[in-house]
């Protein structure tokens, strides 16, 4: 392994480290924003003990969307990623976070929540959303009323319609 | 609208010609899926083949992506069936470290494409890989991209992955008016007195707080009318900077949570 490498490894460990322990962006400044999209990201790491951690950026994003002046539309594109975790404790992720944007004064008229882990392992698929969020009336009842709309299984649009997203793609050998 | 139709199926009505290729249109971005259309029915395989080609990647070694081609493979391709440059709107070159040849190679592709519509080189940074000058790369490769892809009328998106590029280069390309950084631009000197074309739609991803100050000089002058903003994990000084820059002008935000850096690095060393 380089010495780029491994300077990179610690360097940007360090800085991960400092990031995850923050950061609600403060939106108030963009009083003319009119479609805010937020992608937060759910990962699983297994401890020493042999336990699954569960780590959500779901808190930072709807502390975020709650700064944002009021917006017409609202983008929320939850992001499990199970790789990390031979069985990933899909279940006990928390969504209560999300019922903050059902009251008062925040109150959407239209929120459009995505989630998706991309592996067809472990699909959100619409009925498996409805029972992790079932015991959250709130948002049940949001989701009723269309205020929450889910698309299981499925990645938000790009944020400008015109522009292209890069293909990813997995090299057939070491070396390219 | 043409009349032709087309036979969808045995059992279904015949469609126009137009409606079908409306249909397939949609599919520009799922070329497995057009792939597989045009296995149907070789009369939708001759439709199907504008979209196919609409993003290809050209790599220096096989990859999984059905529209991935080596240099030696897509000449040979494009010798055999010529029409099909006209197709390509996306052309994403990959290289992750110097790769002189392969990028000489690549100059003998890179004017055929007419109809370009975006160049990615590559389309992202590599977290483990340290980032390229631009001016390293071969004087024969920049002046391809400088002279042909840049400079074609239906350019207007540029994504910049693991280089450190002088965006002035795009100063004299109006067209474009959306780009995507991965690293920071390369220091210029700045002309306070020229005019410079503003970038509408911008996407950073993994800049640095080194790389703050350069993009503040250069973003002081490039994002006044900036719109759309799509912010993946780059630093909060940067974030901000835009912010106070286009305040006024900036109506559709994608802001990325997440540890996509550095977890690329920590599994890249849980592998090694």
């Amino acid at each position: 392994m380089s010495c780029y490498l491994i300077w990179r490894i610690i360097k940007e460990s360090a800085e991960f480290l400092e990031t995850e322990a923050a950061d609600t962006v403060d939106l108030s400044s963009l009083p003319h924003l009119q479609h805010l999209t937020v992608h937060a990201e759910v990962y699983f790491k297994i401890q020493i003990s042999g336990e699954t951690w569960c780590t959500s950026f779901l808190p930072t994003a709807v502390e975020t969307i709650k700064t944002a002046p009021s917006v017409q539309e609202l983008t929320i594109e939850i992001y499990v990623d199970p790789t990390d975790a031979s069985w990933p404790d899909i279940d006990g992720i928390d969504f209560s976070t999300l019922t903050a944007l059902t009251e008062s004064p925040s109150c959407y008229p239209h929120i459009d929540l995505y989630i998706y882990t991309g592996s067809p392992r472990f699909p959100f698929t619409r009925a498996k959303i409805g029972s992790l969020l079932a015991k959250h009336e709130d948002i049940v009842r949001s989701i009723e009323q269309g205020v929450f709309i889910i698309h299981p299984e499925e990645a938000a649009p790009p944020p400008s319609p015109r522009s292209y997203v890069a293909k990813e793609y997995e090299n057939k050998c070491t070396i390219m | 609208m043409s009349q032709e139709l087309v036979p969808v199926s045995s059992t279904t009505p015949q469609l126009p010609f137009d409606i079908i290729d409306y249909i397939f249109s949609f599919l520009k971005s799922h070329p497995n899926a057009l792939f597989a259309c045009s296995k149907a029915h070789p009369i939708l395989s001759h439709i199907v083949e504008r979209y196919r080609f609409h993003h290809i990647i050209i790599a220096p070694g096989p990859t999984d992506f059905t529209y991935s081609f080596r240099v030696s493979d897509l000449l040979r391709y494009l010798s055999e069936a010529p029409r099909i440059v006209n197709y390509v709107a996306v052309l994403q070159v990959e290289f992750r470290y110097r790769q002189d040849a392969y990028l000489e190679e690549i100059t003998s592709l890179l004017p055929m494409f007419p109809m370009l519509e975006c160049f990615m080189f590559p389309a992202r940074r590599y977290w483990t890989c340290s980032a390229l000058l631009w001016k390293d790369l071969p004087q024969s490769f920049r002046t391809a991209v400088e002279t042909h892809c840049l400079h074609l009328p239906t350019m207007r998106e540029v994504h910049v992955g693991n280089v450190v590029f002088p965006l002035s280069t795009l100063d004299n390309h109006a067209n474009i008016d959306y780009l995507s950084l991965s690293r920071s631009p390369e220091t210029e000197r700045q002309d306070l007195e020229t005019a410079h074309p503003q970038i509408k739609s911008l996407a950073l991803q993994g800049l640095e707080h080194e790389d703050s100050e350069v993009f503040r000089t250069w973003a002081r002058k490039h994002i006044l009318e900036l719109q759309t903003l799509k912010y993946d994990f780059s630093c909060h000084e940067i974030m901000l900077a835009v912010f106070g820059i286009s305040s006024n002008t900036l109506k559709n935000l994608y802001l990325s949570l997440t540890r996509e850096g550095p977890g690329e690095l920590l599994s890249h060393l849980a592998y090694h």
